[in-house]
């Protein structure tokens, strides 16, 4: 493979990323209904704070610092949240437009 | 006491606790650097000291190291002008006020569209991460250098659980001259530990769906066979604690992501003593 290859490799699996980014914020947030209703599912935050936390290291390494700067940014707003205890208004209303963000990315 | 004179209180026989380090330039540097000769202990006190930290709260922070030798180890960084004294009385100093050491990637191919990386975007994204916080480059150089046989590849093990990421890394490696195997659960790994032969490197990602890397590092490093087998954190994510962290249990190098993957050639490089 020469590097010329590779580049074009690299854009294929940039565009794989950018691809796969849709259905990955569906699972965002079905998580955070999960979590952001009666009986909040403690699983739900740990996969949902992983997540984000995958998709703010791999979108920089695929040169989409906005996708990274929201991820790492929506991880930060969660952090605090005590598993099994449902984030309240003042979190949501930091969290959700941060999700509206990845969507306009 | 004689030699500590440097950070002693002036009533001269107590080390003053308040006193204050700061990293210089020069430790910067060397904190940027893909690869160090410092030993573990000079390189996790080079870790602590970025930005500015007391010397109470280096004790606190390696309470089973006896204080006579951290001292030694802290007046052998300022001997090699990696870390300076900043004075004392500062109580807000190493709070966590954390600065970036130094290294951020951009698109390492052009983009199709523009045919230039966007610089502009990458620069901005850095200064998010420095605020936000740390962003490391640490991998230690081998104490031996590593000779290869003719065809010989170095097997590098890469635990990350993203497709695409996974991908990128494998193709990658595999273009300079590595040969890699991937691993992305607790299962995947374990199966891939077995697979002769061993692997020389492993890059470990530390937030994985069924097991936390940092558990991973340390079972490795317990394991009688698989402890002498260099390991690389990956995170996108590297608070100051964590990188220590990854370093007390024994971590070879710690790499923040989003990462340029020629860094990870140089890490994997040094890490097993490649020239």
């Amino acid at each position: 493979m020469s590097w010329q290859d590779l580049g074009k490799e690299f854009q294929k699996l940039r565009g794989e990323f950018r691809g796969s980014l849709p259905a990955k914020l569906r699972r965002l947030r079905s998580l955070w209904e999960r979590i952001d209703c009666e009986e909040p599912d403690a699983d739900a935050l740990e996969m949902l704070k992983r997540e984000l936390h995958t998709m703010a290291g791999s979108a920089g390494s695929f040169g989409l610092p906005q996708v990274s700067k929201a991820a790492a940014a929506a991880e930060e707003a969660l952090e605090g949240l005590k598993e099994g205890s449902r984030p309240g208004a003042k979190r949501a209303a930091k969290f959700l437009p941060l999700l509206d963000q990845l969507d306009k990315a | 006491m004689q030699a500590y004179t440097a950070i002693v209180a002036p009533r001269g026989s107590q080390v003053d606790e308040k006193h204050v380090f700061a990293l210089s330039s020069k430790g910067a540097r060397e904190l940027q650097a893909a690869a160090t000769s410092l030993t573990a202990m000079e390189l996790k006190l080079l870790v602590l000291v970025d930005g500015k930290v007391t010397l109470g709260r280096i004790y606190k922070t390696f309470p089973s190291q006896p204080q006579p030798e951290l001292i030694d180890t802290l007046q052998k960084l300022k001997r090699a002008g990696l870390i300076v004294d900043a004075g004392g009385d500062n109580e807000d100093a190493g709070d966590g006020s954390i600065e970036a050491t130094g290294f951020f990637t951009r698109p390492v191919f052009p983009d199709p569209a523009t045919g230039a990386a966007d610089d502009g975007e990458a620069d901005a994204t850095l200064q998010m991460l420095r605020k936000q916080g740390y962003v490391a480059r640490i991998a230690k150089k081998a104490a031996e250098e590593k000779k290869l046989e003719r065809d010989q590849k170095i097997q590098v093990l890469v635990i990350e659980d993203d497709e695409q990421l996974g991908k990128l890394l494998r193709m990658f490696l595999a273009m300079n001259e590595f040969a890699p195997r991937m691993a992305a659960t607790k299962e995947q790994i374990v199966a891939a530990l077995r697979i002769a032969p061993r692997p020389d490197v492993v890059l470990l990602d530390v937030v994985l769906p069924d097991v936390d890397g940092f558990e991973v590092l340390i079972r490795l490093k317990q394991h009688p066979v698989l402890k002498s087998v260099p390991v690389v954190m990956m995170t996108a994510k590297a608070t100051r604690e964590a990188v220590l962290k990854g370093l007390v249990c024994g971590a070879d190098g710690y790499i923040t992501k989003p990462f340029d993957v020629d860094i990870i050639s140089n890490a994997i490089k040094s890490v097993v003593g490649l020239k």
